[in-house]
């Protein structure tokens, strides 16, 4: 239900690094990990309204999900989950390392300068 | 034509770079700051006032609501200072909010900040306030499920407060089952078992209090 505040950031980031004034933005790619607390469909349902008059209005928002990586500090393996249990896949312990899973990222945006 | 930018950034880069001027502060001034994590009706308020009264440490507390100064004016009749925001529907704090709360306590002369989050297991989990620790405050009439549920919200902190523990009986809550709940979320997390109502098992949570606020002075 934060998604809203999180799209405002996000444009925020997407501004800073803009190559010019009157390029528009076509796609935008995130990483989240499977432990956020964003839900995908309510980033989409957001993201439009959040962007209008902006730069990235239209554009489109590609999420690709970070599943959550664990190092066990029992056996040393490595295990990636979509959701909790958060154990070790080998050994079953739950002295855990978490690795990845927990990121809300913006990886890439594309953009258009408009013809002359 | 289509150019690519390629970013690889925190999307709330933003809030972190505030936290990390709070925490900045926090640790220029040696006071333990603490974020308080926890559903409606879990005890967050009532678990801050008896800290207020009984844990024998100096501290100020940052109360966060969407609406409402009710937990401030209970948090202010203890005695300590107590600073209100109200989030305007907004469902989290976020570092800027308590950064220009900041501005109306006295932070010297204090032990511990205490940031009762807005009653919410889900987004205040995403938001870095400059806290030295999150903690989550649940309860035995809240279920087992939470932890597996809103599993975020219990990695990011440093200890669980059980409250209502005079409860569990009544509610057939099972204790070993919910620590091993907690323990597949993240198996080194502390968990203290209290009731709020009857001061069951608070002298613990206290200790664990003392013990934070003393680690952070001799860092």
């Amino acid at each position: 239900m934060h998604e809203l505040s999180v799209c405002q950031s996000l444009l925020r980031v997407i501004e800073d690094h803009l190559p010019s004034t009157d390029c528009r933005v076509t796609v935008v790619r995130l990483r989240i990990g499977a432990l956020s607390t964003i839900v995908p469909e309510a980033m989409h349902a957001a993201f439009p309204i959040a962007s209008e008059s902006t730069a990235a209005e239209g554009a489109e928002l590609q999420i690709s999900r970070v599943p959550i990586a664990v190092r066990c500090e029992d056996c040393g393996g490595r295990t990636e989950l979509d959701a909790p249990p958060i154990i070790c896949g080998f050994c079953g312990s739950v002295r855990v390392r978490v690795e990845a899973g927990d990121e809300l990222l913006i990886e890439s945006f594309d953009v258009e300068e408009p013809e002359v | 034509m289509t150019q690519t930018i390629r970013v690889v950034d925190k999307i709330l880069g933003a809030n972190d770079a505030v936290a990390a001027e709070n925490r900045a502060l926090f640790d220029r001034v040696k006071v333990f700051a603490l974020d308080i994590l926890g559903s409606p009706g879990s005890g967050k308020t009532s678990l801050v006032c008896r800290t207020a009264r009984e844990a024998g440490l100096r501290m100020a507390v940052i109360e966060g609501d969407i609406a409402t100064a009710r937990d401030a004016e209970k948090v202010a009749e203890t005695g300590v200072p107590v600073v209100q925001i109200n989030t305007g529907g907004a469902c989290h704090l976020d570092a800027s909010m308590v950064k220009t709360a900041l501005e109306g306590l006295d932070l010297t002369a204090l032990d511990l900040l205490v940031i009762e989050n807005v009653g919410n297991l889900v987004c205040p989990a995403e938001f870095e306030l400059g806290e030295h620790a999150k903690m989550v405050v649940s309860s035995t009439t809240e279920g087992l499920d939470k932890p597996a549920k809103y599993p975020l919200a219990f990695q990011k902190s440093k200890c669980v407060v059980l409250n209502k523990i005079d409860l569990a009986q009544p509610t057939d809550f099972n204790l070993a089952e919910y620590r091993k709940e907690v323990a597949q979320v993240k198996g080194d997390l502390a968990v203290v078992e209290v009731s709020c109502r009857t001061g069951e098992g608070l002298e613990g949570w206290y200790e664990w209090l003392r013990r934070a606020v003393a680690d952070l002075r001799g860092s």
